[in-house]
């Protein structure tokens, strides 16, 4: 058997460091809130620092898997994930939470089929584009099938109903479609089509228009639909500059809800102030770019694409939990990858890093370089 | 009536109680068709037009049926239920109804003990948010009457039973708070956990954005877990030492305590003095209301007015006046030993009114209270005999007496110069036909110690 190279040490250490630095945060934003809530202020984080391991494990596990097992094996993996999204919509099967049916309950664990789906149609993506390079330029052998999948993806999403994966999934999409080569009026057409459509579902569901709204005025109503975005904004204000120092912050006490999942970056700017929020994007921001250029060093079409569609993946969704808690964009219940308590964006997180790691550990040797010197020295 | 054979109707009403009546209305106006079935009942109220099968059930008849609607009254196990059950058919409740019509805001309440309290307080101040509040459920207004007026509000406190809440098959309360779990009603469900159970389905279908409020007990820690794991806001309620130990309830010393609640920016609180109603159980009660006016955004000043002017509710602990002397408390509600309990814990010493039907409840768990608190014991009832042994075990003075009034006047007669409290710890269907005459009884017979001194 071939020798896996080892893990690419860059990304490696962003990866870990986001998830101490999880730990020490969701440790602090919900010691207090776990013990008036659940009689044990441990629980929480407990939980987590269980979560976080099965985690990492998983990404080694992923890690460790040829990326061409993932090319043989796109149409089941996918058959299986568009099952699983279509079995969670059966009452008695799928749990129902809040109206909607997105969940399914295993061993005490809430887990959501969306975040297998993820990984497998950025999978079926790149393989799909990476094989019939020269259908691109046709659209109905080349975008109209992945437009299909994706159709049928967000259908049955849309049934759940989870307007803000389904949104999610698109914006994939179309960057790696971009980024694979389908034609710019054919990307143009599509996003012209879908839009509309979009605009329609949205405002079919008054909650939706009253959470887009909210981002837009929370003063409007600051005890209901904007109060979320108000005790976040009240958090990052009491931080300031400098931040009141960890575990010293007052919002994650009762008054901002969740602050351990998706306002965890409120706690963050609260207590580690303007400092703690540049690590923060700074941590992320290298672990994206060092993502693209492991897109970049990779041999095959297929592993790049793989790649950006991982990359694309996690910073998107990093960056509409920011947006939401400052208040530059609306209010959507997405958690920040590798760093909001949660157990099934967390293993939805690590198998994206493990297909990262996949395409990286499985490179020949001299592809490994880590720095531009070195592959300078290469290429001469 | 004539003519054509009429099609068997889909849905069917078992037992004409008040909330048959009121499913029974609710199907007319819509102009759905039902059959009517009751045991006991000779006929229709005026008002309904239906049809109705009198005498024992017999599932060969209801397997026919497409919905059976279940009223409270009907053991939910049921012979023939369980044969229509086994054939296919759907059983529900009148909540199901309900919650399929209405498209209002729910604050729902369940608990053995105090939930009246709480809808009734709750509802009385969410009635200040503009389209105003229904309130209704196991007491008051049935339900399903509420939707019968089309300007229905926007939203509706309602007090659920156990009954209510193990024949529905999904409700969706926004706030929902479980008060208590007492063995009472225990020997209509097969056990306490069915009986939990039951209890635990108001939050079934709650999830991100709802609020949960539990006792803060560690016996519903797991049962918090759960709800928060699914992203409910759960809040904790319970009597503690500073507030930042719970969401809502009583903290501060005993004699000191202070009712307090999370609002949006900081905690509330009012000295518990400062309100009308006694007993610390009644106190957790205020702060469970004032969470939930709270968490539906009223101001904390209309709150803390409302709370500090709360009479209290009619038999719970009600203070009658000052007759004979002597201060008198009509706390006929309480009609097992928890409830009495709780009661007498209001109390430093008093004189008390106890007995009637104890439905198997031994009054024994007292026995530490009763030392504490009663300085002279008159029982009354036909089920005499568990309170006697009781207390000829604490060794506290009692008498036999043989009705309410007797007892009232022994109480008069007395040269202790303490409280009376009439919580009987025990049902009233021995001598009254509900607790609420037993209440009125012993009014009434305060009342007379007045004429003749």
């Amino acid at each position: 058997m071939k020798r896996l190279a080892p893990f690419d040490p860059v990304l490696l250490t962003c990866v870990l460091s986001m998830l101490a630095a999880s730990l020490l945060m969701v440790a602090s934003s919900s010691m207090s809130i776990s013990a008036v809530r659940y009689g044990d202020a441990w629980r929480i984080i407990g939980h987590w620092a269980v979560y976080v391991p099965i985690g990492l494990l998983l990404m080694w596990w992923v890690s460790r898997i040829e990326t061409d097992w993932w090319r043989a094996m796109v149409m089941p993996l996918l058959g299986l994930s568009l099952l699983l999204m279509a079995l969670v919509l059966i009452p008695g099967i799928g749990m129902e939470i809040n109206g909607a049916r997105r969940w399914y309950s295993l061993l005490g664990l809430t887990l959501q089929p969306v975040e297998l789906l993820k990984p497998v149609v950025v999978i079926y993506m790149a393989y799909y584009m990476a094989a019939f390079p020269e259908r691109m330029k046709y659209f109905s052998s080349g975008l109209a099938p992945m437009l299909v999948v994706l159709g049928v993806a967000v259908v049955l999403l849309l049934l759940q109903p989870d307007f803000g994966s389904s949104a999610l999934l698109v914006a994939l999409c179309v960057s790696m479609w971009f980024v694979g080569g389908v034609p710019l009026r054919h990307l143009m057409l599509m996003v012209g089509s879908v839009l509309p459509v979009g605009m329609v579902i949205m405002l079919a569901e008054p909650y939706r228009v009253k959470r887009f709204l909210s981002f837009i005025d929370p003063w409007a109503d600051p005890l209901g639909s904007g109060y979320q975005l108000l005790q976040s904004m009240v958090a990052f204000g009491v931080g300031g500059v400098n931040g009141a120092g960890l575990g010293q912050g007052v919002q994650k006490l009762f008054y901002l809800p969740e602050p351990f999942t998706d306002f965890i970056s409120a706690v963050i700017g609260e207590e580690l102030g303007m400092p703690g929020m540049f690590a923060l994007i700074l941590l992320f921001g290298v672990l994206l770019m060092r993502g693209m250029q492991l897109a970049r060093r990779s041999g095959e079409v297929f592993q790049r694409l793989v790649v950006v569609g991982c990359v694309t993946l996690l910073g998107t969704t990093f960056f509409i939990n920011l947006g939401a808690a400052m208040g530059v964009m609306p209010t959507k219940g997405m958690p920040m990858p590798l760093m909001s308590y949660g157990g099934s964006a967390l293993f939805g997180s690590c198998i994206l890093l493990g297909l990262i790691f996949s395409v990286q550990r499985h490179q020949p040797q001299n592809m490994q370089r880590s720095s531009r010197k070195e592959l300078r020295e290469a290429k001469a | 009536m004539n003519g054509a054979a009429k099609p068997t109707p889909d849905v069917a009403i078992i037992g004409m109680g008040r909330t048959g009546c009121s499913v029974a209305r609710f199907l007319q106006v819509r102009h759905i068709p039902y059959i009517a079935f009751d045991e006991k009942m000779k006929e229709l109220p005026d008002d309904l037009t239906g049809e109705l099968h009198r005498g024992m059930l017999s599932g060969d008849k209801l397997k026919a049926f497409k919905r059976l609607v279940v009223s409270p009254g009907i053991p939910w196990h049921h012979p023939a239920l369980e044969a229509a059950r086994v054939a296919g058919v759907e059983l529900i409740g009148d909540l199901d109804f309900f919650h399929e019509y209405y498209h209002g805001e729910l604050f729902a309440v369940t608990g053995t003990n105090g939930k009246s309290t709480v809808v009734h307080l709750l509802g009385q101040i969410l009635e200040v948010l503009a389209g105003g509040v229904e309130i209704g459920g196991n007491i008051g207004t049935p339900m399903l009457d509420m939707l019968a007026r089309p300007d229905h509000s926007p939203r509706a406190v309602l007090e659920l039973s156990s009954f209510q809440l193990e024949r529905c098959q999904g409700i969706h309360p926004r706030w929902a708070a479980l008060l208590n779990i007492q063995p009472d009603h225990a020997d209509m469900h097969v056990d306490m956990a069915e009986y939990e159970a039951a209890k635990l389905r108001l939050f079934g279908k709650q999830g991100y954005g709802d609020i949960a409020v539990l006792p803060a007990d560690e016996h519903w820690n797991d049962a918090a877990w759960n709800l928060g794991e699914r992203g409910v806001h759960v809040r904790r309620f319970g009597t503690v030492a500073h507030s930042g130990e719970a969401d809502a309830g009583l903290m501060g010393e005993p004699g000191a305590r202070r009712i307090f609640w999370h609002a949006a920016d900081k905690v509330h609180e009012i000295p518990s003095d400062q309100v009308r109603v006694r007993g610390e159980h009644q106190h957790i009660n205020l702060a469970i209301v004032a969470q939930g006016a709270a968490d539906a955004g009223v101001s904390p000043t209309v709150i803390v007015e409302a709370l500090s002017a709360f009479p209290g509710l009619d038999h719970r602990l009600f203070y009658v006046g000052q007759v004979a002397g002597k201060a008198w408390y009509d706390d006929s509600k309480a009609t097992n030993p928890d409830a009495a309990l709780a009661a007498m814990n209001s109390f430093d010493k008093v004189i008390w009114v106890c007995g009637g039907l104890t439905k198997g409840l031994s009054p024994m768990s007292m026995l530490p209270a009763v030392q504490q608190h009663v300085q002279l014991a008159l029982v009354i009832g036909v089920d005499a005999k568990p309170f006697v042994a009781m207390l000829e075990e604490s060794g506290v003075n009692y008498r036999v007496a043989t009705h309410l009034e007797e007892a009232v006047m022994q109480a008069a007669h007395s040269s202790l110069d303490l409280p009376v409290l009439l919580s009987p710890a025990a049902a009233s269907q021995d001598q009254f036909r509900d607790y609420a005459e037993r209440g009125r009884h012993f009014c009434t017979a305060v009342a007379a110690l007045e004429k003749k001194p």
